[in-house]
């Protein structure tokens, strides 16, 4: 079994989702022209310097959203850390688009990033615990599931960016 | 764009798509895993984002060599506290399992004090110590250290003033 995103998920797998779908949300220093913004499309910043979280399959989601919106991504660093991702765009070398927001929004140097949303169609994130089609689920699995639901919850900053949660 | 100081991000951001992987493979021949020397690697490039001015640096290798041993000292002592804080726990027959998240915030709670006290002398800290966790009197802390107990008053005092800024956050 695996704890994952349905996103680099094949159809060889089955799963349930685990919290509220979530959506990205661009990332933008504090001081940057669209920072204002209560909505921006990812048109506004294409051509910008992408800071891309580096990590699969958030990695390959990221850019799937930009080509589904005919857009061609201008990557400037790839960043293993979500934390790193903030610290760079606050250090205003690019902007960026994440699901899990950290808890901090100001970086540790103390240069702000603000977080708006995508006015885009976008594909919902959805965090999972999968396993192989074929297997039935044991007892034993069963409850890892059911401890799962238990859980596994939203990080308390985020809880009123879901619409489901909100 | 933004309007921080772009000579020196520039220059973080060079150094990082220079000596990122550099980094990782060292880091990696202390650790247990890849991920965990990618994560202390990318916590480098964090911590050197935050400095006020690094550019430029003669040697940057060493520089985020000695940031990232740092980094590791800190992993191997929070693992030392979660582990202590587990025991603990396994050991207080009246205390019910905490959520991942209880644990976690309390983990977070522990390392915290542990870096304010860690800055104290070290008569300061065993004072603390041995009051909070031990439970002991004023005159029996002043026994244990060979210190008056005006001493030991005066140093607990100290030392929970220290921890009330984390307390205020």
């Amino acid at each position: 079994m695996a704890l994952t995103y349905s996103a680099g998920l094949r159809d060889t797998h089955t799963y349930i989702a685990l919290l509220p779908d979530l959506y990205p949300r661009a990332v933008l220093p504090a001081d940057h022209r669209l920072a204002s913004y209560d909505e921006i499309s990812l048109a506004m910043i294409a051509d910008e310097p992408l800071i891309l979280l580096d990590i699969w399959p958030s990695n390959q989601y990221f850019l799937e959203q930009l080509k589904a919106a005919g857009l061609q991504p201008n990557i400037a660093y790839k960043v293993p850390s979500i934390e790193l991702v903030t610290a760079f765009v606050g250090q205003g070398l690019g902007v960026s688009t994440l699901v899990t927001l950290p808890e901090q929004i100001q970086t540790p140097s103390g240069k702000k990033v603000v977080t708006l949303a995508l006015s885009d169609p976008l594909v919902a994130s959805s965090t999972v615990v999968a396993w192989n089609r074929d297997k039935d689920l044991t007892r034993l699995t069963t409850e890892f599931v059911n401890h799962c639901k238990k859980e596994i919850k939203l990080p308390k900053h985020m809880r009123t960016m879901s619409p489901e949660t909100a | 764009m933004s309007g921080a100081d772009t000579s020196h991000s520039d220059y973080v951001g060079g150094l990082f798509r220079s000596h990122y992987d550099w980094l990782c493979s060292r880091l990696h021949r202390h650790l247990d895993s890849r991920t965990r020397a990618e994560d202390i690697a990318a916590d480098t490039f964090v911590q050197l984002l935050s400095s006020p001015g690094v550019a430029p640096i003669r040697q940057p290798r060493a520089l985020l060599t000695t940031i990232a041993q740092r980094l590791m000292y800190q992993l191997w002592r929070r693992r030392d506290l979660e582990r202590a804080y587990l025991d603990a726990l396994d050991q207080d027959e009246t205390s019910s399992a905490p959520s991942p998240e209880d644990l976690a915030q309390m983990i977070e709670a522990l390392q915290a004090i542990d870096q304010l006290l860690d800055g104290l002398p070290a008569k300061v800290k065993a004072t603390f110590l041995l009051s909070k966790l031990n439970g002991l009197t004023y005159p029996e802390i002043a026994a244990e250290l060979g210190i008056s107990q005006r001493s030991a008053s005066d140093y607990r005092a100290r030392a929970v003033n220290s921890c009330l800024p984390w307390r205020l956050e």
